[in-house]
Order: C-alpha cells, then sequence, then structure tokens
C-alpha cells in the first residue's frame, strides 16, 4: 500500500473517528424515532376517532401507555404535564382509581409494592363501600386490579381494605382487625377452591372446614349461617381480576394458558384490529372487546400448525401451515351472527413489545405441540 | 413412552411450603421452578401456588405465610407439609435474626415435626453475601435436634442451585410421598 505521511494519517484517523461518532447518533436518533413511533401507535389503540382530534386525550392516553410500559415513567409523567395536581398518595391514587384502560396487571404490581403501601390505602379509600356487604366491597376491589400472589402482598392487601371498608361501615359488627383476619381467609378458601394447583388440599373444600380454619383465629364464635354465605358464595364464584374468565362462563379459569390483547390483521382485507385474544384447549379465539360480554369473534383450531416470527412489521408473528401443505387455514369467524369458514392463509399477529411477542409465540408452541401429542 | 411409564410408577408427590422474610425471593423461585412446567395458566387470585414436576416428583409449593396476628391462619398449612423450604436473603444481614426467630418459631410447632428443612441461602451473586456456613450459624441451625436440615446457595434470578435444592428434598423424603 503507498506510504501515508504522518498529517494524512492523522486526519484520516480523525475524519474516521467522527464518522463512528455520526453512525452512533444516527442510530440513537433512528431507535428514539421508532419508540415513538411505536408509542404513537399504541396510543391510537386507546382512542376512539373523536377523541384523537383532542390533544389533552391524546396527552392523556400517552400517560396510560407510559403508565402500563413503566409505571413510575408513567407517573412522572402525569405530574410533569399536571394529569395529576402532586406527588401525594391521595392525589396518585384518586387518578389510578378513576382512571380508565390501565393494565390490572401492573396496576397489581405497582399497588402491591411495599413502598407504595400509602397509594393502596388511599386507593381503598375512594371505592363507596358504604352499605355495602364486604363481600361485594372485597369483590369490587379486586376486581380493580390483578392482586400479585406473594403472601405479604395478600396481606397487606387485605389489611388495608379491612381498615377502609370499617371506615365507611363502622357499624359492621366484626373490628377491622378482625375482619382482616376473615379476608385473609377468604384469600386461603379462594385459593383452595380455585387454584388448579392447590385443589388436591380438600381440608378447605366444606363449610365444616372453613368453619374451622375460622375457629383457629379469634373469630371462633362467628354465626354459622354467615360463614356458609360466605363459603358458598366463593365456591359459587370466584373472585377474579381477568374478564376473560368471566365472560368464557363455561371454560375454567385454570384452562386458559394465556390471554391478552393483539393486533390482528384481516384475512381478505388486511387492516390491523386490536383483538382481545384466549388461548385454551389448543384453540386461540378472539374477541372484540375484553369487556363485552358474549361469544368468541372467531377461533383457530391450533393443531397442525405452527408459529414464526414475520418477516416485516415490528413484533409481529404468524400462524401458518407446515411448508408444502397450502391453502386456507381450518378455522371460523363470526359473520352475520353465524359460523363461516376463514379466508385465512396465515394469521398475522402484533404485539407491543418482544417480550410479549416471545411470550404468545411461546404459549402457541407448546399448545401446538400438547395438541400433537394427544393425537398421537 | 414417558407417560405410560409415569402411569405405572405413580409419582411421588411432596408437599412444600415456601417461606421466609419479604423480597427474600420466594416468588422468584417459585417461577424459575414453574418455568419448565409444560402448561402455564392465568395465576388465579390468591395466594401462588405451583405444581412443579422434577425427577418424578411432584412438587406442589404453597408460597403462605405472614405476621403474627395471621399465623393462627396459615398454620392450617403446617398439617401434611413434608418439607419447608425457607428462603434467606444472603445480603440482607439487618434482617438475619428476624429470620433466624421466624424460622424457629415455625419449626417449634407440633405440625411441623415431621417436615425436612431447606434453608435457600438466596442472593449469592451479590457482593457481600453471607456464604452457607455463615447462615448456619446465624440462624443457629445447630441448635436444631433431630431434625433433618441442609442449606443451600443459590441465585434465583439465574436459577443456579434450585435444582439441587430439589434434589436434596427428594433424596430426604421421610415419606416417600405415594
Amino acid at each position: 500500500s503507498p506510504e501515508m505521511s504522518g498529517g494524512k494519517a492523522a486526519s484520516l484517523a480523525a475524519i474516521q473517528k467522527e464518522k463512528e461518532q455520526l453512525v452512533l447518533e444516527i442510530q440513537r436518533l433512528q431507535s428514539d424515532i421508532d419508540k415513538y413511533e411505536y408509542e404513537l401507535k399504541n396510543i391510537s389503540i386507546y382512542l376512539t376517532p373523536e377523541e384523537k382530534k383532542d390533544p389533552k386525550e391524546q396527552l392523556a392516553s400517552r400517560a396510560k401507555f407510559k403508565f402500563n410500559t413503566k409505571p413510575q415513567e408513567g407517573i412522572a409523567f402525569m405530574l410533569e404535564n399536571d394529569l395529576i395536581p402532586d406527588d401525594s398518595p391521595a392525589s396518585i391514587a384518586k387518578y389510578l382509581y378513576s382512571a380508565k384502560q390501565l393494565d390490572k396487571q401492573v396496576l397489581g404490581n405497582y399497588l402491591g409494592k411495599a413502598d407504595n403501601a400509602k397509594i393502596l390505602t388511599e386507593y381503598a379509600d375512594q371505592f363507596p363501600f358504604a352499605g355495602k356487604s364486604f363481600m361485594t366491597a372485597l369483590r369490587e376491589f379486586m376486581f380493580s386490579f390483578k392482586m400479585i400472589g406473594e403472601s405479604q402482598v395478600i396481606e397487606r392487601t387485605m389489611e388495608i381494605f379491612s381498615a377502609a371498608y370499617h371506615r365507611q361501615n363502622p357499624d359492621f359488627p366484626l373490628t377491622a382487625e378482625q375482619l382482616f383476619i376473615l379476608c385473609y381467609a377468604c384469600m386461603m378458601l379462594q385459593t383452595s377452591l380455585h387454584n388448579a394447583s392447590a385443589k388436591r388440599d380438600k381440608s378447605l373444600s366444606t363449610v365444616e372446614g372453613f368453619h374451622s380454619l375460622l375457629g383457629r383465629s379469634d373469630l371462633k364464635n362467628l354465626d354459622r349461617q354467615f360463614v356458609k354465605e360466605i363459603f358458598d358464595d366463593i365456591k359459587a364464584q370466584p373472585f377474579v381480576s381477568d374478564d376473560a374468565v368471566d365472560e368464557l362462563g363455561g371454560i375454567e379459569p385454570g384452562a386458559i394458558e394465556k390471554s391478552g390483547y393483539l393486533q390482528k390483521q384481516g384475512g381478505s382485507v388486511k387492516s390491523w384490529k386490536r383483538r382481545f385474544f384466549v388461548l385454551s384447549s389448543n384453540h386461540l379465539s378472539y374477541y372484540a372487546e375484553q369487556r363485552s360480554k358474549g361469544k368468541p369473534k372467531g377461533s383457530i383450531p391450533l393443531q397442525g400448525l405452527e408459529v414464526r416470527e414475520a418477516d416485516d412489521g415490528k413484533y409481529c408473528f404468524e400462524l401458518v401451515k407446515p411448508p408444502g401443505l397450502d391453502g386456507r387455514i381450518k378455522a371460523w369467524k363470526e359473520s352475520n351472527s353465524s359460523r363461516v369458514a376463514s379466508k385465512h392463509e396465515c394469521y398475522r399477529f402484533a404485539a407491543t413489545s418482544v417480550e410479549e411477542m416471545e411470550d404468545w409465540m411461546n404459549a402457541l408452541r407448546r399448545s401446538i405441540e400438547s395438541s400433537d401429542d394427544s393425537q398421537v | 413412552m414417558g407417560k405410560l411409564m409415569s402411569k405405572i410408577f405413580r409419582n411421588k408427590e411432596m408437599r412444600i411450603l415456601m417461606l421466609g422474610l419479604d423480597a427474600a425471593g420466594k416468588t422468584t423461585i417459585l417461577y424459575k421452578l414453574k418455568l419448565h412446567s409444560a402448561v402455564t395458566t392465568i395465576p388465579t387470585v390468591g395466594f401462588n401456588v405451583e405444581t412443579v414436576t422434577y425427577k418424578n416428583v411432584k412438587f406442589n409449593v404453597w408460597d403462605v405465610g405472614g405476621q403474627e396476628k395471621i399465623r393462627p391462619l396459615w398454620r392450617h398449612y403446617y398439617t401434611g407439609t413434608h418439607g419447608l423450604i425457607f428462603v434467606i436473603d444472603s445480603s440482607d444481614r439487618d434482617r438475619i435474626d428476624e429470620a433466624r426467630l421466624e424460622l424457629h418459631k415455625i419449626l417449634e410447632d407440633r405440625e411441623m415435626r415431621g417436615a425436612i428443612v431447606l434453608i435457600i441461602a438466596n442472593k449469592q451473586d451479590l457482593p457481600d453475601a453471607m456464604r452457607p456456613n455463615e447462615i448456619q450459624d446465624r440462624l443457629s441451625l445447630s441448635h436444631l435436634t433431630d431434625r433433618v436440615w441442609y442449606v443451600q446457595p443459590a441465585c434465583a434470578t439465574s436459577g443456579e442451585g434450585l435444582y439441587e435444592g430439589l434434589t436434596w428434598l427428594t433424596s430426604n423424603s421421610r415419606t416417600g410421598g405415594r
């Protein structure tokens, strides 16, 4: 190679360095653009067409999205933009109570933190418990977020609920502390009756068992009829925070392998729609809205299909037939209240993060594998 | 074939209670173990209970516990428990005494007489984590007479040590399940 003078070599090295820095800068900007594009895409999920025109609604929607991805950042964003007046537990709790479309799991993780016990206390006080039976109140409270199953969190949550209920119902025959013990026992009963992994534990499967559990504490003299009513209530209807369990009715909660929102691309019209998906019994079914009671809009039997990441599109994945098998996938969708064969040769979905996409792909693969097993 | 074999040779079953102070890492351990099982279900509202099958033994692991006020209730779970997993945050020297008192309190209970005790010395990856020997001392394990116990160093976030712990439980289980 030709000789290079010392000066030339140095300036070339400087240019090289500058170039590298520029490339890094471009990459950084690109990732910012990606981030904001992704955020914008998700904001629009939460908004109706009218709301999309309103900058205030857009801001609120952005705040919710931020909260659902990173709760702390969401709260900081709300403070910056005066969506909440100050960072007192009461102000945060008021917002959390009245905001719609917060992810219940995220909310549950947030409220369950020991550091956020004051917020949870204020949050419980937002509920109109006065005049309601404690069971109705407890169900409403538990439905509003997904409480995590850690013993210490359950304990704290029940203690806070009981105090709040008691403040609003001072004539309730039990003390706040006794109510706390009763609520904790209700969670034990709930676990024994409705958690598939706990069902072998038969000791709490009868009213007598529950009564004797309460007898271990200072709730020995509870009226038997009162205890029976609580038992029957929890046995007939588990505590739920997930609408999906509710709306599927017939399907046992334990049988749902995964559920949640995804974007789904249409079969003939290639537009994207947000649907609520439920993976259960080797079928992937989807609903218009999580809250809407009713039947699925469509269902895909998974047996014999394959899952793969899509070539294009962010966090996109597909359900397809194995190579060599052409044609439409055997599945149905609802059209004018009757079931018709779907037109999909490939089902394409979009998640909102890599983790979510991988979770879904893994869950689908497991389900497909287990359906293949059962056929052999 | 595997399925058929396990139908003929019924799996053993062990009921395990997992206790420990808050933030010791119980949930992380439970779900790290659960990760490798076949089915994931939507967790039901209530206590974390998971069934984990490992080396033909079905572990039914319960995360239930709490403060003094409600101890009379969760003592309910002592009956029929084959093993106790007691989880320690090895980096938390401030609370090791609290953990010791709690552990001994549980083990004094008549209903826990038959249970073998696996101490998981969690968070070994953190600097200045107490090593198994120190934990053994700080928990006064040598005072436990007539009790099968073992300290397993572990790091729940990476999963290190967890299956060794389960192996210890299976090979020291007196009940042998069903």
